[in-house]
């Protein structure tokens, strides 16, 4: 919890040094709050001369008193349960509260009077400082405003699960809420008055990563706005962890794309990915000065006598061929080479290439490999195959690129066929 | 001699820090180009650099000299806001400028 921000009263009266045993020297010249020491009994040990002059007793008169002696009863009952809770006092940064009090003077007249407090260490004890200062009713309202103010705040620090900070005009952290702690896994007190850095990003989240000091690494939103704060320029940050969320959408992406069994992409990621090449391609050409262009090709490749391994052999056998076409399919193809399969037997691989007839080349001398070399009782693969070229005049989709790669193919396979008959 | 000294922290060599170093590389070759040094730092190989500049996300990018120190974090890709925040001679916005017409 942070204190508000003290006035200039608030900041003279505070200047006696903690756990002193004289009485503190204070310049109460200006100073239009007094200021009060209770114990954590609730006894009055320090008595200002504000005080004096605001309550009309001396502080020889105050001391060793109860609150209960200058404030109302009702209101002595608010002052015990908002300011003396026994809760609050061991917290080390203190409790601060905004609280209006009915009071009364020596001679007996009521005072409306506002107070804040803090934890204190005084004498080597712990108690509380509480500033009374006398209000009228125009104060009341504000009071009443800042108060409201100040209680929104406290809640939105303490249940607000974005972290926020604000860094001036040079980067240095200035505030951080609770969550940003947490975020962080850092103490307010260690980054408060460290650099931080300026915020690259305006009105938009944009993705950074967060040291923690355990040296782990968290995947954060940031987003931040130019503001005013404390009559500065500075910067209101709002940091979001979304390690989970980035970890989940990964794993989402993978099971879109991605096809199980043999780990290439599937006929989504296939298509996505060869759209994505197909545009980069036609702005290359577009920009090409030289009639040196390299081909876009689409091989459709289909796996031949798999439905008859699946009923003879057993679908794990069907699905252990499926794998092995994969594997050659990627060990033949560079890694910038787009490979997927859509299904069933049903696999393509697209390319851009500057020599496309050394594709079809290389597939056949690494299937020939394959099945020179595989084990015994390991069937061979077999597979038809065809190859379409962009035309870059024509234009097209992936779509009509796979069909024209299908139609070729299936002349091949009859091909094949034809002279297995002859 | 360098008149810009320009420390870069980045996490891995994961597409983010790359384009970051790619965003930081091009911005200087082509506005404090022959008059910088630029050190990169993976505070995944070297957290205690981190740590000692107490750098607590990435990207950041640090101008460690001519003083006063500047430091930057996010998005390093829009090369105006950048020049601004670190105080690279604003000089070059207009021969940036000028480049452009």
């Amino acid at each position: 919890m942070k204190l508000p921000e003290k006035s200039e009263g608030e900041k003279k009266e505070n200047i006696f040094p903690v756990d002193c045993n004289s009485k503190p020297e204070i310049n109460e010249g200006s100073v239009s709050k007094a200021t009060v020491i209770f114990s954590d009994k609730g006894d009055i040990i320090f008595w200002s001369k504000t005080a004096e002059r605001i309550f009309g007793w001396t502080a020889e008169e105050s001391m060793g008193k109860s609150f209960s002696f200058i404030l109302y009863k009702q209101f002595a009952e608010v002052f015990q349960k908002e300011v003396m809770d026994p809760t609050l006092l061991d917290k080390p940064i203190g409790i601060a509260e905004f609280t209006i009090l009915l009071g009364v003077r020596k001679d007996g007249e009521k005072i409306k009077l506002s107070i804040s407090a803090d934890c204190w260490s005084f004498k080597n004890e712990t108690s509380v400082v509480a500033y009374f200062k006398e209000i009228n009713e125009c104060d009341t309202n504000m009071h009443k405003y800042e108060i409201a103010n100040f209680n929104l705040l406290r809640l939105m620090e303490k249940n607000v699960f974005e972290g926020i900070a604000i860094v001036d005009k040079s980067g240095m952290v200035v505030y951080m809420n609770h969550a940003t702690e947490l975020l962080l896994n850092r103490k307010s007190e260690d980054l408060i008055g460290n650099y931080f850095g300026l915020p690259m990003v305006m009105g938009r989240y944009i993705n950074i990563e967060i040291i923690k000091p355990d040296r782990s690494i968290r995947n954060v939103e940031m987003r931040s706005a130019e503001v005013i704060y404390k009559n500065e320029e500075a910067f209101f940050i709002s940091l979001r962890d979304v390690t989970e969320k980035e970890i989940l959408k990964a794993k989402l992406e993978e099971l879109a794309f991605r096809d199980k069994l043999t780990g290439l992409l599937n006929r989504s990621g296939f298509m996505f990915l060869a759209e994505q090449q197909i545009k980069y391609a036609k702005r290359i050409h577009h920009d090409s000065c030289t009639c040196e262009m390299t081909d876009v090709a689409l091989l459709f490749i289909d796996v031949d006598g798999l439905k008859y391994i699946n009923d003879n052999f057993g679908h794990k056998r069907g699905d252990h061929l499926l794998c092995a076409v994969a594997n050659l399919l990627k060990s033949t193809f560079r890694e910038a080479d787009i490979v997927g399969r859509l299904g069933g037997d049903e696999f393509v691989v697209f390319a851009i290439t500057t020599d496309s007839n050394s594709l079809m080349g290389r597939l056949k001398k690494n299937l020939d490999l394959y099945n020179s070399g595989k084990g015994k009782g390991a069937k061979p693969i077999s597979f038809s195959v065809g190859m379409a070229l962009y035309d870059f005049d024509a234009g097209g989709t992936v779509t009509d690129l796979i069909s024209e790669a299908d139609n070729l193919m299936y002349e091949q396979k009859r091909k094949r066929h034809m002279n297995r008959k002859d | 001699m360098n008149k810009y000294k320009l420390t870069l922290y980045v996490t891995g060599k994961s597409p983010k820090s790359k384009k970051a170093i790619k965003n930081v590389m091009n911005l200087c070759e082509k506005v404090v180009s022959d008059t910088y040094t630029l050190e990169i730092i993976d505070t995944l190989e070297n957290p205690e650099r981190a740590e000692k500049a107490r750098v607590i996300a990435t990207p950041t990018l640090v101008k460690e000299s001519p003083l006063p120190i500047k430091r930057i974090v996010g998005d390093l890709s829009n090369e105006e806001r950048v020049l601004f925040s670190l105080d690279l001679s604003p000089v070059f916005n207009s021969d940036l400028e000028e480049n452009e017409k």
